[in-house]
């Protein structure tokens, strides 16, 4: 909520917003420090500028919502029976769009919205549970398909991801990871949620990035003295 | 496909046979063995990570028609790859611990260099940052941008306090390799614009190549109230009336290591523990203190005779090691008056029982190793300080440490007063910079001095049961802390990739101490090293030392400075170990020589421009190091925000400022922090205690400007300020405080004088309660405001120029400075 004065970064950050766009690899190469100037001494040296990644000037903030298992005459935005007061006011600011489409399951959606592939190429042509070793079937998001979420990232953006993660290959849910295919290593600095299919609404199990909210470590031996 | 799987069976059953052999007698047995899974260790890969896994078989049109499916390969190190715990202390001299003759007793680690080996001439770069990312990287440290402490950043590619990603990090590869990595404790690799909960994130341990992370991002912390983060997320403050960080990092240490093991039995761990002592500030359980109560009142001279006999006798320095003389500046115990050996007894108890502590905390670590399945089978690598001891302390030692950070050195008179809350959670007390130099027995100067072995010459002991077999001995080989990473990879069989996430490697510096292992007499495989530090330089080659100190260490304001005039010695130290006899008269061609090589890898290595500047570089304004604050003069907070770092919060230093609040106060008064930045070691605070409301700033634990207000605040909804009107004329000088209620004006008074450079180095700005240390103490953290804040806004004013800022910087009044 910070109402600070960007303008002065927001031109800088439009005059690198060309290449950015036009980028085809990341991470980027780092700061060259082109501008420096190197001498013997701090004193006929001239040191070059750091700068902070931004997004491109008038990139917008991006909420995205998923709901689980919803039909299509579910809502009252949409004709349906259950009252949806705020989707109402939603769509109202905005628009509606009837001929949107999914893959008719849970993980094969959501690897398909977060990386823009079909959800086979995003080998997760079925829920993570019942994957198989076949190239669609493997539950493992390959890195050759990029969340959008790291894309955004790098270019500047914080990223947040709240709620199911149904994308982890089974055996790689424990919290010995590895979590290559967590959402903390898939473009996302913050994660809240649960992982797997559905979970219980009252007692969940849900993790703060890699951790379980609930995990206590415990205290030890106490005493500073107990050796002796 | 089946004849490969059954191999990888085989593969494990002889992991598991061999593994149960560790186990020693009343050892618990019931650890299941290492489980049969289809993991196969990787062939080496030139370029990491690896391409994606791709299903080799035949594809029909249905399962029925199609080759069995085969799944990914669960990724395992090398076989026979170690579980590796890697240790790193901060701010500790080589003279330091009873391990190799110093007065703070170590058992423990005694008890590790009796299973394996204690290096005597490994070297540090003699500053903290630098140190942990030579040690991360296996470059010096001006290849890995960390040439200074990252709060001293500056924009050369050898000093931004960013690790680059041409220089990856052995956690990274052997992650990648299959490794559970963790680092636990202090990280102060974290440019300190990316430190805030915003991120980015790239460069924090979970960029550089560990899954967990438990710990704080700064230079040094409070050891009774840390702000501490676990990943990315602030770790809510505790609740145990007994805390002490040494004793919650070694637990975590534990809890992990066990789960991994727990979890995944085959799995080898990477485990860095980074403890935040012994450095600064200086806090024990009384308990410890306790224990060393007379045991220093020898003083700091004779604890060096002491130390040197003892360490003869121990054999970790030459029998003829000659014990270095006291520089002039450093005043002579037996001149000192009753009071001031009182004093600065009590601050050195203090410091041993922190020691004694962390040795005993580390232990417990240890002990959990030794009870793991495959004990046998890791590889301890514990490095005895990242620097030598700390005499930032100046001349009278300090009872709020970040008061040097301002440029002000207290004098014994002020500290005395305060000596029997010392040590507790009120003060954040350093010892006189003698006892550093004490602690760096026998050895010439102290941390930031990377010219002379007081700076940098660290105790290292290494042990690996299953394969050292020499063990007990000491190993006497020159290496630096740049060879840890060669020498990890070497014993995991892992090669370092010329490509690491799309980045070219730059060529890793260090070389393995591998060789050494198990031939004690083995020729030194590192044949020369260069030093360099706020502009103390030292060329190490092949026996021969050139070295050149630019400031004494607790010198805050460093001026006139010639590298061209400086003084150079030369020391033999094949001979001498202690670098006592400067042998540059007699041989001023090998000098010269040295000098020459220095230059040559100053301008290889990213050393150059050469910066011997050090408050002033604190200076955001001054150094145009990026902010997230910066350019911003208003900053509007809707909700509660916590532990924002100073340098990603708005700067309120220096110029005058407004913060105003809007505030709704519960009938029965309001009470609780509104704004505060800082803590104990200086800073603001804007809350309301019983009723009142109060400005407050804490000018270095020095004074407080405490200003209250004449009546109570009213209550339900209200806007109360807070406004500060900078006198201006340079940095640091005082103000007026003003406090009003709903526009009217309740109170009013002066701050004669305000921390014109860093409030804290752990602690940053927080709204609607404090974490870490209170500003004073008339209430306690987390001091959470009972009403309901919806809005606090900062406004920044008129501020100096930075000609004008540079100004005041140029004549301090610095008792310090005095000649060597």
């Amino acid at each position: 909520m910070n109402t600070k004065k960007r303008c002065p970064a927001l031109v800088a950050a439009f005059l690198i917003a060309s290449s950015a766009i036009a980028q085809g690899v990341l991470p980027k190469p780092e700061d060259a420090f082109k501008d420096a100037k190197i001498g013997r001494t701090f004193k006929d040296s001239k040191p070059g500028t750091m700068t902070l990644t931004k997004a491109p000037a008038g990139a917008p903030n991006v909420l995205i919502i998923l709901i689980d298992d919803a039909g299509f005459g579910q809502w009252g935005t949409f004709g349906g029976q259950v009252p949806t007061p705020n989707l109402d006011r939603l769509a109202k600011m905005g628009l509606r769009y009837t001929r949107f489409h999914t893959t008719a399951l849970c993980s094969p959606t959501r690897a398909a919205l977060l990386t823009g592939r079909n959800h086979h190429s995003a080998a997760t042509g079925v829920i993570t549970e019942v994957g198989d070793g076949y190239p669609g079937y493997s539950g493992q998001i390959p890195k050759t398909d990029a969340m959008f979420a790291e894309v955004l990232r790098q270019n500047g953006y914080s990223t947040a991801f709240i709620g199911k993660d149904h994308n982890i290959a089974d055996w790689e849910t424990s919290i010995s990871g590895p979590y290559d295919r967590w959402p903390s290593r898939q473009g996302f600095d913050y994660f809240y949620g649960f992982i797997g299919g559905e979970m219980d609404q009252w007692n969940p199990t849900v993790y703060r990035g890699t951790v379980p909210v609930s995990m206590q470590i415990p205290k030890g031996q106490r005493g500073p003295l107990h050796a002796e | 496909m089946q004849t490969r799987r059954m191999l990888a069976f085989g593969f494990f059953l002889t992991v598991a046979a061999s593994s149960t052999q560790g186990i020693a007698p009343g050892q618990s047995q019931t650890t299941a063995p290492p489980r049969a899974t289809t993991a196969v260790p990787p062939p080496p890969a030139e370029s990491l990570p690896r391409p994606d896994f791709h299903f080799k078989g035949e594809v029909g049109r249905t399962y029925l028609d199609s080759d069995p499916p085969t799944f990914p390969q669960i990724m395992r190190p090398p076989k026979g790859a170690p579980n590796v715990l890697l240790i790193l202390l901060d701010d500790v001299g080589f003279g330091q611990f009873s391990v190799t003759g110093g007065g703070v007793p170590s058992p423990n680690m005694e008890k590790l260099a009796k299973q394996g080996l204690l290096y005597t001439r490994f070297h540090t770069t003699a500053l903290c940052s630098p140190t942990r990312a030579a040690l991360l990287t296996g470059r010096d440290h001006h290849m890995a941008g960390t040439g200074v402490i990252t709060e001293l950043a500056t924009g050369y590619d050898g000093y931004t306090g960013i690790i680059p990603k041409s220089a990856g990090t052995v956690a990274e590869i052997l992650k990648q390799y299959g490794y559970a990595t963790a680092w636990i404790g202090k990280n102060h690799n974290t440019p300190a614009w990316e430190t805030s909960e915003d991120g980015p994130f790239d460069h924090w341990p979970s960029g550089l190549g560990f899954d967990y992370f438990y710990g704080f991002n700064s230079g040094d912390t409070s050891q009774f109230e840390p702000v501490l983060f676990e990943n990315h997320n602030l770790v809510p403050r505790s609740t145990d009336p007994n805390y002490h960080i040494s004793h919650d990092l070694a637990n975590h240490a534990i809890a992990w290591m066990q789960r991994e093991k727990e979890i995944d039995p085959d799995r080898p761990f990477f485990l860095y523990v980074a403890p935040s002592a012994t450095h600064a500030p200086h806090m024990a359980p009384k308990e410890w203190i306790d224990k060393f109560k007379g045991q220093f009142d020898m003083g700091w001279d004779r604890y060096r005779e002491m130390t040197l006999e003892r360490q003869k006798k121990l054999g970790v320095v030459p029998a003829d090691t000659k014990l270095t003389p006291r520089p002039p500046s450093l005043p002579a115990w037996d001149g000192l008056n009753a009071d001031q050996k009182r004093l600065y007894a009590r601050m050195m108890e203090i410091f041993a029982g922190f020691g004694a502590q962390i040795d005993y905390e580390v232990g417990r670590v240890l002990d959990a190793v030794a009870a793991l399945p495959d004990a046998d089978n890791t590889l301890v690598i514990y490095i005895v300080g990242d620097n030598g001891s700390s005499a930032e302390g100046g001349l009278d030692g300090e009872t709020n440490e970040i008061a040097s950070f301002n440029g002000v050195f207290e004098d014994w008179q002020s500290a005395l007063k305060h000596i029997d809350e010392l040590g507790g959670p009120k003060y954040y007390n350093h010892f006189p910079a003698a006892w550093a130099w004490a602690m760096d027995s026998p050895l010439q100067w102290t941390k930031q001095v990377a010219s002379h072995f007081g700076g940098t010459r660290n105790p290292l002991i290494i042990s690996w049961p299953s394969k050292i077999t020499d063990k007990g001995t000491i190993r006497t080989q020159f290496h630096h802390v740049i060879d840890i990473m060669p020498t990890i990879l070497e014993v995991a069989n892992i090669p370092a990739p010329n490509t690491l996430n799309g980045t070219p490697q730059k060529p890793i510096e260090g070389v393995s101490m591998a060789y050494s292992f198990n031939d004690a007499k083995a020729p030194d495989r590192r044949k020369s090293q260069i030093f360099e530090l706020v502009s103390n330089r030292g060329m190490y080659n092949d026996g021969w030392m050139a070295s050149s100190i630019a400031f004494v260490p607790w010198k805050a304001f460093r001026k006139a400075y010639d590298p061209d005039k400086a003084k150079w010695e030369l020391y033999n130290i094949t001979e001498d170990f202690s670098q006592a006899d400067d042998l540059a008269q007699k041989y001023p061609e090998k000098l010269q020589a040295l000098k020459d090589l220095w230059w040559a890898e100053a301008a290889r290595e990213n050393i150059l421009p050469l910066d011997w500047r050090s408050v002033e570089r604190l200076s955001e304004q001054i150094t145009g190091r990026p902010s997230l604050a910066a350019g911003g003069n208003i900053f509007v907070y809707d909700t509660p925000l916590v532990a924002l770092p100073e340098g990603s919060a708005p700067d309120l230093k220096n110029k005058s400022f407004t913060i105003t609040a809007e505030a709704e106060i519960p009938a029965n008064g309001g009470d609780g922090m509104i704004f505060t930045q800082g803590g104990i070691t200086a800073g603001w605070g804007f809350y309301l205690h019983k009723g009142k409301l109060v400005g407050l700033h804490n000018y270095i634990g020095l004074e407080r400007y405490r200003v209250v207000s004449t009546g109570n605040v009213p209550v339900g909804k209200v806007t109360l300020t807070f406004d500060f009107k900078y006198d201006g004329g340079g940095m640091g000088k005082g103000g007026t405080i003003t406090l009003l209620a709903n526009g009217k004006k309740i109170g009013e008074g002066r701050a004669e004088k305000t921390a014109g450079y860093k409030y804290s180095l752990y602690e940053g700005q927080d709204i609607g309660e404090d974490s870490g240390s209170p500003v004073d103490f008339s209430y306690t953290p987390p001091f959470k405001f009972n009403g309901k804040l919806d809005k606090v806004a900062v406004e920044l004013k008129e501020q100096s120029t930075v000609a004008e800022l540079r100004k005041t910087d140029a004549a301090p009044a610095d008792k310090n400075e005095k000649t060597r």
